[in-house]
């Protein structure tokens, strides 16, 4: 839900606004929806990256990696395919930390029950959460 | 649970500090990196410069304009303009020019300026310097007030600069060219002093520089004798550019007396060496190497445009009537050899209002078009190298050069403060000292930009006095004849050049054309005592003096940069003509031409024959014909006497010879000029090659270096063996001399560096490795004019857009264009990929 949610935060709001706009997003979803900090981080990377990977992987291929390959040349990338991923990558670091600090905030300010209340939270997507992360300050 | 641990608000406020400094990161430039997610976010990052396929019709609001204009793009995405009044069309082309190659102009007239650092911070603070120090900004001012004087220029220059506001004023961040993303910094609003800073610009390219102070250096250490035998002003063998026979009309004056500039006290050429008040001893003259130019290793661009004038700057251009071509009518061609770069230094362009017209290149920055046709005539430049650069060696009273010696009294000099802006770090004063002659380039102990820069010399450049060249072109597009475009070319004072004209009407012309000082012969060929009266320019030879010729019996007139004239014309101006053999070359091969067609022309201009190879080469391989050579090289030997001598990008004995050729030159010479780190002119290469035929025993073969006593065949053995040993792998010449078109911020991921072409310095094809033609075009003056023509580069200025860099293949091939004038907006041509209609309201 959260990485979808940032995902299309992430498209909408990337025309609109600054290009720090998905951390803003990632805060406050971070603040509102998962449960434990690697799922925060988690949805806030993946939602970012995603978006940021679609978006630029469409542009390269429109422009049939002519770009892309002149960018990974000048960043010593072996070819110009993986620009859009290190795009995503770029984009996914900025939202994966934004959405930890909101969670980070909101473990402070409004503690949630560390058991869901309205189902198991299905946002964790497999991504690793360390066992320091989910200790939110109680 | 447990307050006794961490309090719990340390966790978000460390973790709100990590993000924001993990945004900071992200937003700012970390060394040579640009701020990175502002590079990367595909919503207004790089991505966006990465242009789709089709461009699709539009209509587009430029407010400024009086009526509508159609700006239809053809498949190469060369502009063909309509516009209904001269304003218009200045505006569309400032408008589309800014579309397409924003970055470059500015980055261009930012680098004449001596404004660089104020984009690039504080390792472009000597080139910024340099350029103050010449005088460039100072000149385009002044060059600025008259331009406003001429009603036609300035209403062009006005209307370009708001042509180009137009374009800049609608762009976001997100559309702006990707370098400025790259490096990080806003596109400023253009000016007229902008366009007025790109001719000064081409002044600086074609007629800046100069040999002043290594030929000082020469004569001081070899003679008189020597100067004069090795460094000959004419060469028996290369057809003037103006035939022999030619009258001249030269009745009005005189050539100034000859001034002998050896009187005076002192030794006569060793006094060269001293400058009283200059920490004595020859620090005037001797020079550290320039700065390491910026090669950087890309992700670290460290753009230095190309601001050095190349001495191999050169160009070919011929005219031939129609006597002498298959068709009946007149052809042109021309190619100027110039830096090659990426933008391309030419923007393609047709121009159409009522009562003016061109279709030819223009120079992104400037209206009109530089080399080109319209309807009735044709013109092609090459640079008419004249000398209008020279060095006067001041006295000055003491280091607080506030006087100078001149006529034997004190002369007060006079200062302009320059103000150079450093991104990133204050900004830095730099007093510019000025004679009456001109600026003081380098004061005493600096180090110099470029290697022929002599301290505490003045200097006087032609380019720094104002003229309004950019008034020549455009009244060429409303010429339709001789009588017009002769007339045209009265404003045009610097650089000079050779002006190839021809026209439907039948008419051929050859103007070798600039404004030119009154000289006495040899006058700044050296540096002058600048406190000589009788060493400064006295006044202007007049129009009518100028080497010039119309419809030659031999129907056809060219020039390759070698002398404007034979020894029949009464003035001396200058001496750094190119007098090789690609002039010789072109001279033969149209002295042979019958009937000739357009694609005879097209390959004359890609003719890659080496004719001081054919001459040279025969008589080293004779005079090492008794040496004993290892099997390798016997059988390099043998591929050297099968060659033909052209130097195709596949073949491997012209890169055998080209290395041969070398290491002997630097043979001869070296132990000549070798001995200290004074920069010196060596005897060319074809004064050289002709040592080698005709005074084989000459006393400069043998190394004074040694004990013994080398010759000629010595020479050429041992430096066959080291090119043989060098080149063990065998590289075929294109390997050899690789074609490398650099981006102009030398940003290697921008730069085309492995295009395989052949050509070479003496060819007619003039291909060195970064330099060689950068337009060729040749025009056939039918009823309708027709126009081909090609550059290495492509109409877009966006290394992420199908058009940056579409023409390098079909140009290294020796392929042209049809340069397809329109005569409607509404014409329907196959060639037709979208229109673009501006409107004022």
């Amino acid at each position: 839900m959260a990485t979808l949610i940032l995902f299309a935060a992430s498209l909408l709001g990337g025309y609109l606004f600054p290009w720090w706009w998905p951390a803003v997003a990632a805060y406050a979803v971070g603040f509102w929806l998962p449960r434990r900090a690697g799922a925060a981080f988690a949805s806030g990377f993946a939602g970012t990256a995603l978006a940021w990977t679609a978006c630029a992987g469409f542009l390269d291929l429109r422009n049939h990696h002519l770009l892309s390959n002149r960018i990974a040349d000048l960043f010593h990338l072996p070819a110009g395919a993986l620009v859009p991923f290190l795009t995503g990558l770029i984009g996914g670091i900025m939202g994966g930390m934004a959405a930890w600090a909101g969670f980070a905030l909101r473990a402070y300010v409004k503690p949630r029950a560390p058991v869901a209340v309205t189902g198991p939270d299905s946002d964790t997507g497999g991504a690793p959460a360390a066992a320091g992360e989910d200790t939110a300050a109680v | 649970m447990n307050p006794k641990s961490t309090p719990g608000w340390i966790e978000p406020v460390a973790l709100g500090g990590v993000l924001l400094l993990v945004l900071i990161l992200l937003d700012c430039r970390l060394g040579p990196l640009p701020p990175i997610a502002r590079f990367f976010n595909p919503f207004s990052g790089f991505w966006l410069n990465a242009e789709g396929d089709h461009p699709k019709d539009a209509q587009l609001r430029a407010p400024g304009l009086y009526e509508t204009v159609t700006v239809v793009f053809d498949k190469r995405q060369v502009p063909h303009i309509f516009a209904q009044n001269a304003h218009d069309l200045f505006f569309a082309q400032g408008y589309v020019t800014a579309r397409d190659r924003l970055w470059q102009m500015e980055i261009q007239s930012l680098a004449a300026a001596g404004r660089l650092a104020e984009v690039m911070g504080p390792a472009l603070v000597d080139h910024d310097r340099f350029q103050r120090r010449l005088g460039m900004l100072q000149a385009s001012e002044k060059t600025l007030e008259l331009v406003k004087k001429n009603e036609e220029s300035w209403q062009a220059a006005k209307a370009y600069s708001d042509g180009v506001n137009a374009w800049i004023k609608d762009l976001e961040p997100a559309d702006y060219p990707i370098e400025y993303k790259l490096l990080d910094y806003a596109p400023r609003r253009w000016t007229p002093l902008n366009t007025v800073l790109m001719n000064k610009n081409l002044q600086w390219t074609l007629s800046g520089g100069g040999d002043d102070l290594p030929m000082t250096n020469t004569l001081a250490k070899l003679g008189r004798d020597f100067v004069g035998r090795y460094f000959p002003l004419r060469s028996p063998d290369v057809t003037p550019v103006i035939p022999p026979g030619t009258r001249w009309d030269s009745t009005t004056m005189a050539p100034p007396p000859p001034i002998d500039s050896t009187r005076g006290t002192g030794s006569p050429w060793t006094r060269f060496l001293q400058i009283p008040g200059a920490g004595g001893g020859d620090s005037a003259i001797r020079q550290a190497s320039p700065p390491e130019s910026a090669e950087p290793s890309s992700p670290t661009p460290l753009p230095v445009p190309a601001t050095r004038p190349d001495p191999g700057n050169g160009s070919n251009n011929f005219v031939v009537s129609g006597s002498r071509t298959r068709g009946g009518y007149p052809i042109l061609a021309n190619d100027p050899h110039l830096d090659l770069g990426l933008p391309s230094i030419w923007y393609e362009i047709q121009l159409s209002a009522p009562g003016m017209a061109a279709y030819g290149v223009s120079l992104p920055g400037a209206p009109a078009v530089l080399i080109g046709f319209n309807r009735k005539i044709a013109w092609g430049e090459t640079n008419g190298n004249d000398d209008v650069f020279d060095w006067y060696r001041m006295t000055f009273k003491d280091s607080s050069l506030s006087e100078y010696m001149y006529a034997g009294q004190w002369k007060p000099t006079s200062r302009v403060i320059e103000a150079i802006k450093v991104r990133g770090g204050p900004t830095i004063l730099d007093t510019v000292v000025y004679t009456h002659q001109g600026p003081l380039v380098l004061k005493s102990q600096e180090k110099p930009w470029t290697r022929n820069t002599p301290s505490l010399h003045a200097l006087r450049w032609l380019a720094l006095d104002p003229s309004d060249e950019m008034l020549t072109f455009l009244r060429i597009m409303k010429a339709g004849g001789y009588d017009e475009f002769s007339a045209a070319l009265d404003p045009f004072h610097c650089p000079s050049q050779n002006f190839a004209f021809a026209s439907a009407a039948g008419d051929i012309a050859l103007f070798h054309h600039g404004l030119f000082p009154r000289k006495w012969k040899g006058q700044g060929r050296f540096t002058m005592d600048g406190s000589e009266p009788g060493n400064d320019w006295s006044g202007w030879l007049p129009r009518r003096a100028e080497p010039a010729a119309k419809n030659p019996a031999q129907g056809w007139l060219f020039s390759a940069n070698q002398s404007p004239t034979d020894t029949t014309y009464p003035f001396y101006l200058g001496s750094q003509f190119l007098n090789g053999s690609r002039a010789k070359r072109l001279g033969q091969i149209l002295s042979e031409a019958d009937s000739l067609t357009p694609e005879n022309a097209f390959g004359i201009l890609m003719d890659d024959y080496d004719l001081h190879a054919a001459e040279v080469l025969p008589a080293l391989l004779a005079k090492t014909a008794k040496a004993r050579f290892s099997k390798e090289d016997s059988a390099a030997r043998q591929k050297l006497a099968a060659w033909d001598f052209r130097h195709d990008a596949g073949k491997q004995a012209p890169a055998l010879f080209d290395k041969w050729w070398r290491i002997l030159y630097r043979s001869i010479w070296q132990d000549e000029f070798g001995g200290d780190s004074l920069h010196y002119q060596w005897p060319g290469k074809d004064r050289t090659r002709r040592m080698i035929l005709e005074e084989p025993d000459a006393e400069w073969f043998d190394d004074i270096s040694t004990p013994s006593r080398e010759n000629l065949s010595f020479l050429a053995a041992r430096s066959f063996r080291e090119a043989c040993d060098i080149l063990r792998s065998g590289p075929d010449w294109s390997h050899y001399r690789p074609v490398q078109i650099r981006h102009l911020a030398h940003i290697d991921a921008f730069s085309r560096l492995d295009v395989m072409a052949g050509g070479c310095a003496d060819c007619v094809n003039a291909l060195k490795g970064t330099h060689g033609p950068s337009w060729r075009m040749v025009v056939a003056l039918d009823k309708e004019p027709r126009g081909y023509g090609i550059y290495p580069g492509g109409q877009s200025g966006n290394p992420g857009s199908p058009h940056y860099a579409d023409f390098i293949g079909d140009w290294a091939a020796g392929r042209y264009y049809n340069l397809t004038f329109l005569t409607d907006p509404g014409m329907v041509s196959g060639e037709t990929s979208y229109r673009l209609q501006l409107r004022g309201k």
